[in-house]
C-alpha cells in the first residue's frame, strides 16, 4: 500500500513538473495546407526538372506512362491570416520547354511584399515513368528518391538525400546534406561539401570527390572502379581484400589491415604513398586523401 | 504518510536543485594548448559581389564590345577588343583596338572608317583599401583611374568619285572608371574620359574631349569556378514579380568636345515606363527622351542648336518568359527576351545661328516600328536592355534655307542600348 502511494505521489510530481515545462512552450500554429495534383504526358527521351526550395520530394519510378504528382505547400504561423498571406506567395509553375518537363516552386515576392514570417514547406510526391531521366534541384529540405533506373542528378544544397534502389548514371552534388543509399549500381558521381556519405549495397563505377565528410561504403560488390578524393574528411570501406589499392594519404591515419602488404611504400612524416597490387586482376580502388581518417574493414 | 510526502517532495526538490546546479556547473576548470591548423579567412560575398565574379582572381581580361547606330541616312557601327592584363597589384595594362565605321547616305554619299589602338595603365586604386578592410577584391574589378595614349588613322571618303584622305591622330587622355566583371562573360565599364586628340596631320585640327562613357560586352578568361546561379538569385531576381518599372538608360548621357576654337556638346536625358499586364508575359512600354546638342564655333562665329526629341509607345511580348520561370532564372516579371511591336516618333530640330540669318531645319518621322530584344533586371536598381528593330513610316522635313516643305515615306533601322538605372 505504502509502496503504491510512493509510486503515485512520485508519478503526480513528475507529471506537474512536465506540464509545466511543456506549458512554458507551447504555442499554437496554425498550418494552412494546399494541395494539388495533376500528371504530365510522357514519351521516350523526355526528362524531368525539379526546380524546387524548400521542398520535401518524394520521388519513385512506376510502370506507368505519365509523370503524376501531387504537391502540398503548407504554411505554419501563429497567427492563422499571417499563414494565409504567406502561403499566397509560395508559386507553382509546371510545363514541357522542348523535351523537359519543368515543375519549380518558388516564393514570389512584389516589390510591396514583405518576406514570408510562416514556416513555408511544399511536399512533392512524384511518380515517373521507369525509363525517365530525373534531375532534382532542391534548396533546403528533404530529396528521397527510390526505383530509378535511368539518369539521375541532383543538385542540393540543406538537403539531406536518400536513395534508395538506383541503377543508371547517378550524379549527386550536394552541400551541407547527408546523402545516404543502398542498392546504387552504375556509373555514380558525387561531390559533396560538408555532407556525410553512407552508402551500401553499391556497384559500379563510383567517384567521390568530399570535403568535410564522413564517408562510408559497405557491401561493396561488382565494383568497376573506385575514386574518392577528399579532405578534411573520414573514410571507412568494407570490401576486403578483394582489390587493388591505390593509397595518396597525406596527413592521414591509417591502420593498415594484416593482409595488405604495400609494393615500395613511400613515405615521410606526413604523406605516404603506395600500392596494393596482391591481385592485378581485381579492380582499382584509388584513395586519395588530405587531413583525415582512412579504415578498410 | 505524511513522512512518505515529506520524504518525496524533499527528493524531488533535491532533484530540480541538482538539474539547476548541472547547468551552471563551473567547479573544475583545466587549462591546455592546443595548435590549430586555421583555414584561409572565408569571405562572405554578397550575391551581387558573386555576380560581379569577386570570387575569381581574374589576372587577364579578353573584351569586346560593339555598337551601332541608324539615324537620318547615317549608318554607325564601332566594334572594340581590348586585352586586359594585371601587371601589379592593384596595376593593369589595358590594350585597345578599336574601329568605327559612319556611313552617309543620301544625296552625296560619304563614309568614315577609323581604326585606333591605345595603351593605358590602370590603377585599381581602391584595391589596397579593400585588402586592408578584408573586402573581396578581384583583380581588374572596381574603380580606376587610367591615363593613356593611342595612335589613330581615320580613313574618309568624300564620295565615290571625288576622293579620299588619310588622317593620324594621337590621343591623349586620362579616365576616371568602375570596371566590373558580371556573371561568366560580360562585362561593364562605365566612367568619364577627358583628353585631347593630336592631330599627325597637317590639314586637321588636333581637338580636346570631355564625356562619359559605357562599355558593355562579352569579357573572357579563365576562371577556376564553375558559376552557381542559384547564388544569384538575388541579382537576377528570380523571385521577384516586378509589374512596374520605372528606367531611366545611363548610356550616351553627357558628351563634350572641344574642338579647336569650336565647342560641342550634348546631353540626353531619358525616362522610359513599363506595365506589365497582369500576370501574363505581355506589357506596355513607353520612352520618352530628348537629346540637347550644342556646338559652337568660335572661328567662324556660328553655332548649332539641335533637339532631338523621341517617344514610343510598344507593345512587348516576352517570349522566353515561362521558360525562364520554370528553370529559375526569374519571378513573373519583366526580365526575359522580347518581341515589340509599336509606334515611334522622333525629331530633329536645327538651329543654326550666325549674326548674319537665323534658320531652321526640321525632319519628323512618325511610324510603325517593330524590334526584338533582351531585357534583364539585374539587383533593386539596375537594368540592361538591349534591342534591334526595324521601322517604316513618313517623314516630314523642312529646310529653312529654301523654305521647302516635304514629306517620304521611310524606313529606320533601330539599335538600342540600355543599361541604366530603376527606380
Amino acid at each position: 500500500m505504502k509502496k503504491a502511494i510512493h509510486k503515485k505521489s512520485f508519478a503526480y510530481l513528475l507529471l506537474t513538473i512536465v506540464s509545466i515545462g511543456l506549458a512554458c512552450a507551447q504555442t499554437t500554429v496554425h498550418v494552412i495546407t494546399k494541395t494539388f495534383d495533376g500528371e504530365e504526358a510522357w514519351t521516350e527521351g523526355v526528362r524531368l526538372e525539379l526546380n524546387s526550395e524548400n521542398a520535401e520530394i518524394h520521388c519513385e519510378a512506376y510502370p506507368g506512362k505519365t509523370i503524376r504528382y501531387e504537391v502540398q505547400f503548407i504554411a505554419k504561423h501563429p497567427e492563422k491570416e499571417s499563414a494565409e498571406a504567406d502561403l499566397k506567395k509560395m508559386k507553382w509553375i509546371s510545363g514541357k520547354q522542348g523535351k523537359t518537363v519543368f515543375m519549380r516552386n518558388y516564393i514570389e515576392l512584389s516589390p510591396d511584399d514583405l518576406r514570408p514570417e510562416s514556416n513555408l514547406k511544399a511536399v512533392y510526391r512524384i511518380k515517373i515513368p521507369i525509363a525517365c531521366p530525373l534531375t532534382i534541384n532542391n534548396y533546403f529540405g528533404e530529396i528521397s528518391v527510390k526505383n530509378i533506373h535511368s539518369t539521375l542528378i541532383i543538385k542540393s544544397e540543406f538537403a539531406t538525400i536518400t536513395l534508395n534502389n538506383i541503377s543508371g548514371n547517378i550524379e549527386v552534388v550536394s552541400k551541407l546534406g547527408d546523402i545516404s543509399g543502398t542498392a546504387l549500381n552504375g556509373n555514380i558521381e558525387i561531390i559533396s561539401n560538408r555532407s556525410n556519405i553512407d552508402f551500401s549495397d553499391i556497384s559500379g563505377s563510383i567517384d567521390i570527390d568530399a570535403s568535410v565528410a564522413k564517408i562510408a561504403l559497405e557491401q561493396i560488390y561488382d565494383l568497376i572502379r573506385l575514386n574518392i578524393t577528399a579532405k578534411k574528411s573520414e573514410i571507412s570501406l568494407a570490401c576486403g581484400n578483394h582489390y587493388r589499392y591505390l593509397l595518396g594519404l597525406e596527413k592521414a591515419d591509417f591502420e593498415k589491415p594484416d593482409w595488405m602488404k604495400m609494393d615500395a611504400p613511400q613515405k615521410n612524416e606526413t604523406a605516404q604513398k603506395s600500392n596494393f597490387i596482391a591481385h592485378p586482376e581485381y579492380p582499382v580502388i584509388d584513395i586519395k586523401l588530405t587531413v583525415g581518417t582512412f579504415q578498410i574493414k | 504518510m505524511a513522512k512518505i510526502f515529506r520524504r518525496i517532495i524533499w527528493t524531488a526538490l533535491m532533484i530540480l536543485f541538482i538539474i539547476n546546479n548541472s547547468y551552471s556547473q563551473t567547479d573544475s576548470l583545466s587549462y591546455s594548448t592546443e595548435t590549430h591548423y586555421y583555414d584561409s579567412v572565408v569571405q562572405y560575398l554578397t550575391p551581387m559581389e558573386y555576380a560581379f565574379m569577386m570570387h575569381e582572381e581574374t589576372n587577364w581580361l579578353l573584351k569586346a564590345s560593339a555598337s551601332a547606330y541608324w539615324e537620318y541616312g547615317r549608318v554607325e557601327g564601332s566594334l572594340k577588343l581590348s586585352l586586359e592584363k594585371k601587371i601589379a597589384n592593384g596595376f593593369s595594362l589595358n590594350a585597345v583596338l578599336f574601329n568605327a565605321t559612319t556611313i552617309n547616305l543620301g544625296l552625296s554619299p560619304s563614309a568614315n572608317a577609323g581604326i585606333e589602338f591605345s595603351l593605358e595603365p590602370r590603377w585599381y586604386y581602391k584595391n589596397q583599401k579593400n585588402i586592408r578592410d578584408n573586402k573581396p577584391t578581384a583583380n581588374l574589378s572596381g574603380a580606376y583611374v587610367a591615363m593613356g595614349a593611342g595612335y589613330r588613322i581615320a580613313h574618309r571618303i568624300y564620295d565615290h568619285e571625288i576622293g579620299y584622305s588619310n588622317l593620324e591622330f594621337m590621343p591623349l587622355f586620362a579616365k576616371w572608371g568602375v570596371q566590373r566583371r558580371f556573371l561568366k562573360r560580360g562585362f561593364v565599364d562605365v566612367g568619364v574620359m577627358a583628353g585631347w586628340n593630336k592631330s599627325l596631320s597637317g590639314d586637321t585640327w588636333s581637338t580636346l574631349f570631355f564625356n562619359t562613357y559605357v562599355d558593355v560586352g562579352m569579357a573572357f578568361t579563365r576562371d577556376k569556378y564553375k558559376l552557381d546561379f542559384d547564388k544569384l538569385c538575388p541579382v537576377l531576381r528570380c523571385h521577384a514579380e516586378d509589374r512596374f518599372l520605372l528606367k531611366t538608360n545611363l548610356v550616351n548621357i553627357i558628351n563634350l568636345a572641344y574642338v579647336q576654337k569650336s565647342l560641342i556638346g550634348s546631353i540626353e536625358p531619358n525616362i522610359a515606363a513599363e506595365f506589365k499586364l497582369g500576370s501574363s508575359p505581355f506589357s506596355i512600354n513607353t520612352k520618352l527622351s530628348s537629346k540637347f546638342q550644342y556646338s559652337k564655333s568660335s572661328a567662324f562665329d556660328y553655332s548649332v542648336f539641335i533637339i532631338s526629341p523621341q517617344a514610343t509607345v510598344e507593345g512587348r511580348y516576352y517570349y522566353n518568359l515561362h521558360r525562364r520561370m520554370l528553370t529559375g532564372k526569374t519571378g513573373n516579371g519583366l526580365s526575359a527576351n522580347y518581341i515589340s511591336l509599336g509606334a515611334t516618333y522622333r525629331g530633329e530640330f536645327y538651329n543654326n545661328m550666325s549674326p548674319v540669318h537665323n534658320t531652321k531645319q526640321e525632319n519628323t518621322f512618325v511610324g510603325l516600328k517593330a524590334g526584338t530584344g533582351i531585357q534583364r533586371l539585374i539587383s533593386k536598381h539596375l537594368y540592361l536592355d538591349l534591342s534591334i528593330g526595324v521601322g517604316y513610316g513618313i517623314q516630314y522635313s523642312y529646310d529653312g534655307w529654301s523654305g521647302i516643305h516635304s514629306n517620304k515615306m521611310r524606313g529606320i533601322f533601330d539599335f538600342g542600348f540600355g543599361i541604366g538605372y530603376r527606380f
